[in-house]
């Protein structure tokens, strides 16, 4: 819904094509959200290392996540204004592309133990992984389970 | 194999806008705001165009408690202005400054173009029943008072009414001029719609 808010003036103005024909007066407009422009901040996030930026309202898509709800602000480090997290930074790319584009990718090359904490580290759930990468995910995921049997 | 996927990829048509500032003036809108409506638009659109199913989704969650694909669709064709399909970042953006922030008689324009959905230059009962419904539709359960079948008729007797001065059934744009120009309450309405980024 987030990037979706961008389209909040076409969907008022469109209704200008209800007012001819409506039998009552439009109400007033609501009032003015004091965060307003806070909804489109930029802020940096700081993976081991690894600067990332990304808009506000990109991690607010997914409230229930660590990124989108308040839960970050534990990672917020008020000397350098940054969110910091001591993990890795090759598999939070994935996690950030998520956020962006409402799929999520597992990465071949990562070992799916280190994938999954990650992404349970950061509150994403590996059921929405995209049918690109479903597969291979869940193909791992059982040779994984098999070889933890064997021992 | 190989060459399926070339060809899927060839098919792929990206589209630049003008430039920021070429937008700035051909709109009413600030720099920053059209900024803000193209990261929104290239995030759902990243091809740079818009077509029907995606206006339609994008509308859908706006009006998730109704049904929005027949208003979305009337919408769609309102603004694309030259039939293609296909809406660009100029041609949304162009349209938006348009009913967003034009005169009160490029808004009744706008509306006119809308309700004229064959585009002959004038609404017939039919017309206007097809955009009453559809925006009842898109009011959904919430509509008030609660509605039936017969209601979108009734709704365009009324309207033309007020509307159809000549009354022969049809409504030309003098006539809709005439009448919504003169009606204080949708002038105050169209004033309200606006947004501010």
């Amino acid at each position: 819904m987030a990037s979706v808010a961008a389209w909040l003036p076409f969907a008022r103005a469109a209704a200008i094509g209800w007012v001819p024909v409506a039998q009552n007066p439009m109400p007033p407009p609501p009032v003015r959200r004091e965060n307003h422009d806070g909804a489109d901040e930029k802020l940096r996030i700081n993976v081991s290392g690894r600067s990332f930026e990304t808009w506000r309202n990109t991690l607010e898509k997914y409230p229930d996540t660590l990124l989108g709800s308040n839960e970050k602000e534990f990672f917020f480090d008020e000397d350098s204004k940054e969110y910091f997290f001591d993990r890795d930074p090759d598999i939070f790319r994935h996690i950030l592309t998520y956020f962006r584009t409402g799929k999520l990718h597992y990465p071949k090359h990562e070992c799916i133990s280190a994938y999954d904490e990650e992404l349970a580290f950061f509150g994403v759930m590996p059921d929405i992984i995209g049918d690109c990468c479903y597969e291979d995910y869940k193909d791992r995921k059982r040779e994984n389970q098999e070889r933890l049997l064997d021992d | 194999m190989d060459n399926d996927i070339d060809d899927f990829e060839l098919v792929v048509t990206r589209y630049r806008p003008e430039g920021l500032d070429t937008l700035v003036k051909n709109t009413k809108f600030s720099r920053k705001e059209l900024q803000i409506m193209y990261r929104g638009f290239k995030q759902e659109c990243p091809t740079g165009i818009v077509n029907e199913d995606t206006f339609r989704e994008i509308y859908a969650q706006f009006f998730p408690q109704g049904d929005s694909s027949a208003y979305a669709h009337y919408v769609f064709n309102t603004f694309d202005v030259d039939h293609s399909g296909t809406i660009t970042f100029e041609e949304f953006v162009i349209g938006l400054s348009v009913i967003s922030r034009g005169s009160l008689r490029e808004k009744l324009e706008w509306a006119f173009r809308l309700y004229d959905i064959n585009g002959d230059g004038m609404i017939t009962k039919d017309e206007m029943t097809d955009i009453v419904s559809a925006i009842y539709d898109l009011m959904g359960k919430y509509a008030e008072p609660v509605i039936d079948e017969t209601t979108p008729r009734d709704h365009v007797e009324t309207v033309f009414e007020k509307m159809d001065l000549n009354r022969d059934g049809l409504i030309t744009m003098d006539e809709f001029m005439q009448t919504c120009g003169k009606d204080d309450m949708i002038s105050q309405s169209m004033a309200v719609l606006d947004t501010r980024l």
